[in-house]
């Protein structure tokens, strides 16, 4: 009884905004053509789900993705770490790292694709400038913001280096790490998803939600996005139970 | 041995101790009290080498090994590793029998698998503790450990203190704001001034040891007391 009340909490929302999006569809306030019912789009998207040409277009994207999180977080903990570590050396690139960040991040990708072409390498090292100063600068956070006890410990006790980085100043910094990881993937999944929507890209959701845009399939556009929104959901929730199975001690 | 000269310690503009002087034997146990803000963390991250930014003379044996607890027993340990790897911390050659003998005496030989959230401030306090006397450390270093633990927690961990101490005799310096303690657990008492901290004075505690609680209703303790509120 408890458990249905709870969960029906949990769906009350977007219930409510499927039946405001029904409203709004009878009403006609839009046009119908680019306001679908959400009943056809909600019977596409589970169409989709079982639709090969789209799985595979979201397990390309999928892959781009954590092939993008993957190589941000280990460029960036580390990076952030040390600098965390080393205010100094922090302040000496923090005008570089803010500058890079204040960039709008899409007008580097022609020259990402000047370099790198079209394939996934550009796609990914796009993505990859994006996520990965976003967690260097959250772990360097949280190396600031450690308790500074611990290194104390560190030093009476004569810890190596390697020991103080991977023992104390990384699990440390944990909380503050995921926390980038998190804000990472989902800027990872912005990135490659507008990547793939650049001229010249011929696969992965972004190019499908285009592809469908211009075939003036309404309904399968939606439904599209609905999947990279269920991507970026699924994606944070696999995060958050990492973390929370990893900082066990909080 | 320990000996301080001259010692002068500014934060910037902000001058916190002043011409310390003093001499702490090897084995000695040191009790420094003083207002809040007198300098005597500060003083304790000076002697132990945490912080090497002052003027004056700060020597040591050459074979000085310190340990530290902290007021905070959050503090004191390292939340992500379990009772026996906050002991052995990086050093994994530690002596195995002196492991489990110190951690038995310190009741934690049966937790050494918990994590610190799992336990007491008291046990992580003792934890701390343990880990200094496991490594050897020949300076104790503890700062005001007892004072965010509840007076039962309080004896206990005082008591097993000192029966480490009767046992291995390191030089211990403690910073502590209760007189009882103080004078309970020490040699010498050491009063600071306010800030900038100087040295008021110095009181020698003669009582016996081993020493026992019940110490402190003796009229010896209470003539020690008085002689330390003195100075206060
Ligand atoms: N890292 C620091 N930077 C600047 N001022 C400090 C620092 N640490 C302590 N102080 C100041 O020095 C004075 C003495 O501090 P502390 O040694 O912690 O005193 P106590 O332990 O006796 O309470 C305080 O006024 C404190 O604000
Ligand atoms: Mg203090």
């Amino acid at each position: 009884m408890k458990e249905t009340f709870r969960l029906s909490k949990y769906f009350a929302v977007p219930a409510g905004i499927f039946a405001l999006a029904v409203i709004i569809y009878y009403l006609g306030i839009f046009n119908k053509l680019l306001f679908p019912n959400p009943a056809i789009i909600l019977k596409e998207f589970v169409l989709l789900l079982t639709n090969k040409e789209i799985v595979s277009e979201f397990g390309l994207t999928f892959s781009r993705v954590l092939a993008t999180v993957l190589i941000s977080a280990l460029i960036g903990i580390p990076a952030g770490l040390v600098l965390g570590y080393n205010k100094s050396l922090y302040r000496s690139f923090e005008f570089v790292i803010d500058f890079c960040r204040s960039i709008p991040p899409i007008a580097l990708f022609p020259l990402f694709m000047l370099f790198l072409g079209i394939g996934d390498s550009s796609k990914i090292a796009y993505g990859v400038w994006v996520a990965s100063l976003v967690i260097l600068v959250n772990t360097s956070y949280g190396v600031f913001h450690l308790n500074k006890a611990y290194l104390k410990i560190a030093q009476v006790y004569n810890a190596t280096k390697l020991y103080l980085f991977s023992h104390i100043i990384f699990p440390a910094a944990l909380p503050n790490i995921f926390a980038g990881l998190r804000i990472g993937a989902s800027l990872s999944l912005m990135a490659i998803i507008v990547t793939e929507m650049f001229i010249g890209s011929s696969n992965g959701l972004g190019h499908a939600i285009l592809d469908a845009q211009l075939n003036y399939k309404i309904p399968q556009m939606y439904a599209i996005i609905l999947m990279t929104g269920l991507m970026g959901y699924l994606i944070n929730q696999v995060l958050m139970l990492i973390e929370k199975r990893t900082i066990h001690w909080i | 041995m320990l000996r301080v000269k001259n010692l002068v310690k500014k934060y910037s503009d902000l001058k916190v101790l002043d011409n310390i002087n003093f001499r702490i034997d090897d084995g000695e146990v040191v009790s420094i009290i003083g207002p809040n803000g007198s300098g005597k963390t500060t003083l304790l991250n000076l002697i132990s080498g945490l912080d090497k930014d002052f003027s004056g003379v700060i020597n040591h044996t050459t074979n000085a090994k310190f340990g530290f607890v902290f007021q905070n027993s959050d503090d004191s340990v390292l939340p992500w590793k379990t009772v026996i790897e906050n002991i052995h911390l990086h050093d994994k050659n530690l002596d195995k029998k002196r492991i489990s003998k110190i951690l038995r005496e310190t009741n934690l030989w049966k937790f050494r698998n918990k994590y610190p959230y799992q336990l007491s401030g008291g046990m992580k306090q003792l934890l701390a503790i343990s880990r200094a006397f496991i490594h050897e450390c020949n300076f104790i270093i503890l700062d005001e450990p007892f004072s965010s633990l509840d007076c039962q927690m309080a004896s206990l961990v005082r008591q097993k203190l000192m029966q480490l101490y009767e046992s291995e005799k390191p030089t211990v310096i403690i910073v502590s704001h209760n007189l009882d303690d103080a004078i309970l657990l020490s040699d010498r008492i050491v009063v600071l001034s306010n800030r900038p901290g100087k040295i008021k004075g110095v009181v020698n505690i003669g009582l016996q040891r081993p020493r026992m609680e019940s110490a402190v209703l003796s009229n010896e303790f209470l003539d020690y007391k008085r002689e330390v509120a003195k100075l206060i």
